[in-house]
């Protein structure tokens, strides 16, 4: 083995440093390469230890540096699959129940089943409260103001159905006047944005 | 809201970022006896063993368990960003040194190597404060300035003494960009 | 968690407001508590949300409470400027009321404009004072402060500068004993064992 140990495991932190609060592909094999390294370290110290060197402590030092290496790979290791799963639960709250494809790519097959089941606990939990009739958690983060918004479309849509049946089309710059709590998972997605109409107290 | 928004103040833990990049920092260490099968430490021999008196560098986290013990298999120095020289500049002016450069987590190994056998531990734990404290007071013309200014550099050359965001340790840099955003949060809320 | 403007806007909602209703319509039960009955021309007491409602479709006209006069904001800016701390607000809500009532009617307050500049000059007066307290107190290493009379939406200007940065002071703070029994040889059991005593 080349170098200090734990490199391999760091280099997985030090990705996710990088993109802070975002998900970059998953390091299968740096990941791989990390448990390999325990998997060494693990044998290494088997064996030592059943040789029994005896309380020999020139022999002690190397136990114990792989023992704090086995423990520092593995902090690692759950730092990584913790912070990811962390961005993943985020992900529900930014993006409504559905991962946008390219954030889709970077994921496990064990990450998209964990954001499945967050997703249908949270579904499970918001449709228990308010005495059965659900409460979308999701909706209104900030306190309403009127029940009705102009809205100013960013990017093409294209068609948008209302609860009530209709539809209209939502085109890059066109202004709508809709209710608030249907197009503010829209608002969320940055597809639309609320048009400021009020003149201000502070305006300079 | 999601989680993140809750903006919380950074704490140490087991799965924080910050605090195992923090613990990466290497600390110069000397061999106090004859280490067997060590010798890949040091990369400039090629030796199954490790010889005492050797000079090697080790990780915060290494240096721990081979320092921390009965009796030691080394013995070690504060790393030279840490040494009296650097924390007499960092006394003198502290607003102008470039932590980022120094660290990038200079707070956090710092609180690290505090808790290693070293007759140094107590006064680097006792400079910390003082230049923190002297840091965010420096940053704190910047964050609320208007954002017709483009970068936080910008804001920094504007205000001359203020604390450049480039040399922010990624601690000063969490206090900034959190207070920076709930600055705007309340101009937006002041100017809708 | 700390509200965020826009939840203490909804605060300020609750707070009654006198409205000269145009139209008559009996006792309305709400969950919140009961509503009117309104008679045209005679006043009635509302919550703030409700009489915006129903300016806003143009159903009566704000009363404006007392102090929305620029004859008391002209004395109340003064004596905040006089004063080194914090003088007592009207109401707890004064800066968010004021924003929502000029957004909805300008026209129903006397003297808009001046009004609007004033609450303007004594919030601007008011923030200068916090800020110079905040960073004397971080500088002084301060351990306490009197904040008497601030309202929260001026806290949130503050915040989260001055929380994070004295939490992450404090917890640097307590190290300094730690590496104290570290410096003076002690092993990490005997540290451990002073920490507890």
């Amino acid at each position: 083995m080349s170098g200090m140990y734990g490199e391999i495991a760091l280099e997985l932190i030090k990705e996710l440093d990088r993109h802070k609060g975002k998900l970059p592909p998953f390091q299968e094999n740096e990941l791989r390469q990390a448990l390999d390294e325990m998997q060494i370290l693990f044998e290494q110290n088997q064996r030592d230890v059943s040789m029994n060197i005896p309380g020999n402590p020139e022999f002690l030092a190397a136990l114990h540096l792989r023992h704090a290496a086995l423990e520092r790979n593995k902090q690692c290791i759950l730092a990584y699959l913790y912070t990811r799963l962390k961005v993943i639960t985020d992900l529900r709250w930014d993006h409504g129940p559905v991962i946008p494809a390219e954030v889709r790519a970077n994921m496990t097959e064990q990450e998209v089943q964990f954001f499945a089941n967050y997703n249908k606990t949270l579904a499970n939990y918001m449709g228990s409260l308010g005495e059965n009739h659900g409460l979308d958690l999701t909706q209104d983060l900030k306190p309403p103001k009127t029940l009705m918004v102009e809205i100013r479309v960013l990017q093409d849509y294209g068609e948008f159905e209302l609860e009530d049946g209709t539809s209209v089309l939502l085109k890059k710059d066109s202004v709508h006047f809709l209710p608030m709590s249907q197009c503010e998972a829209l608002v969320q997605q940055k597809i639309v944005e609320v048009v400021q109409k009020q003149k201000s107290l502070h305006q300079k | 809201m999601s989680t993140k928004e809750l903006r919380k103040s950074f704490s140490p833990s087991y799965f924080a970022l910050e605090d195992i990049l923090a613990s990466q920092t290497r600390v110069p260490c000397k061999t106090e006896m004859n280490l067997a099968n060590c010798g890949f430490l040091d990369p400039s021999q090629e030796n199954k063993d490790l010889a005492a008196g050797t000079q090697v560098e080790l990780p915060i986290w290494a240096a721990r368990v081979m320092s921390k013990q009965k009796r030691a298999f080394v013995s070690l120095r504060m790393p030279k960003f840490y040494s009296e020289s650097y924390r007499e500049v960092l006394k003198a002016e502290p607003a102008v040194v470039d932590l980022n450069k120094m660290g990038p987590h200079y707070y956090q190994s710092a609180l690290q190597l505090c808790t290693l056998p070293s007759d140094e531990a107590d006064k680097i734990a006792e400079s910390l404060p003082d230049i923190l404290q002297k840091r965010v007071i420096a940053m704190a013309d910047s964050y609320s300035l208007h954002r017709s200014v483009k970068s936080t550099d910008d804001i920094s050359n504007q205000l001359g003494n203020s604390l450049k965001f480039h040399n922010m340790d990624p601690l000063e840099v969490e206090i900034f960009n959190n207070s920076k955003n709930a600055s705007e949060e309340l101009d937006d809320w002041l100017r809708s | 968690m700390s509200p965020t403007p826009e939840e203490l806007e909804f605060f300020a909602g609750q707070e009654e407001l006198e409205i000269m209703p145009r139209f008559d319509c009996p006792t309305m039960w709400l969950i919140s508590g009961d509503l009117g009955p309104f008679k045209a021309g005679i006043p009635n007491k509302v919550p703030l949300w409700i009489a915006l409602h129903l300016r806003a479709q143009n159903k009566c006209k704000i009363i404006p409470p007392p102090w929305l006069s620029k004859a008391y904001l002209e004395q109340l800016k003064e004596l905040e400027i006089k004063s080194p701390l914090f003088t007592k607000m009207p109401s707890e809500h004064y800066m968010a009321m004021a924003k929502m009532i000029f957004e909805v009617c300008p026209q129903d307050i006397p003297d808009a404009d001046c009004v609007k500049l004033l609450i303007k000059d004594i919030w601007d007066s008011r923030m200068s004072k916090l800020r110079t307290a905040v960073l004397t107190f971080i500088d002084k290493g301060a351990s306490w402060a009197k904040v008497d009379n601030l309202t929260q939406l001026e806290m949130c200007s503050i915040r989260p500068f001055f929380t994070h940065s004295l939490e992450q002071l404090h917890r640097f703070r307590k190290t300094i004993q730690v590496a104290r029994l570290y410096s003076a040889g002690n092993s990490s059991e005997e540290v451990r064992r002073r920490l507890r005593m």
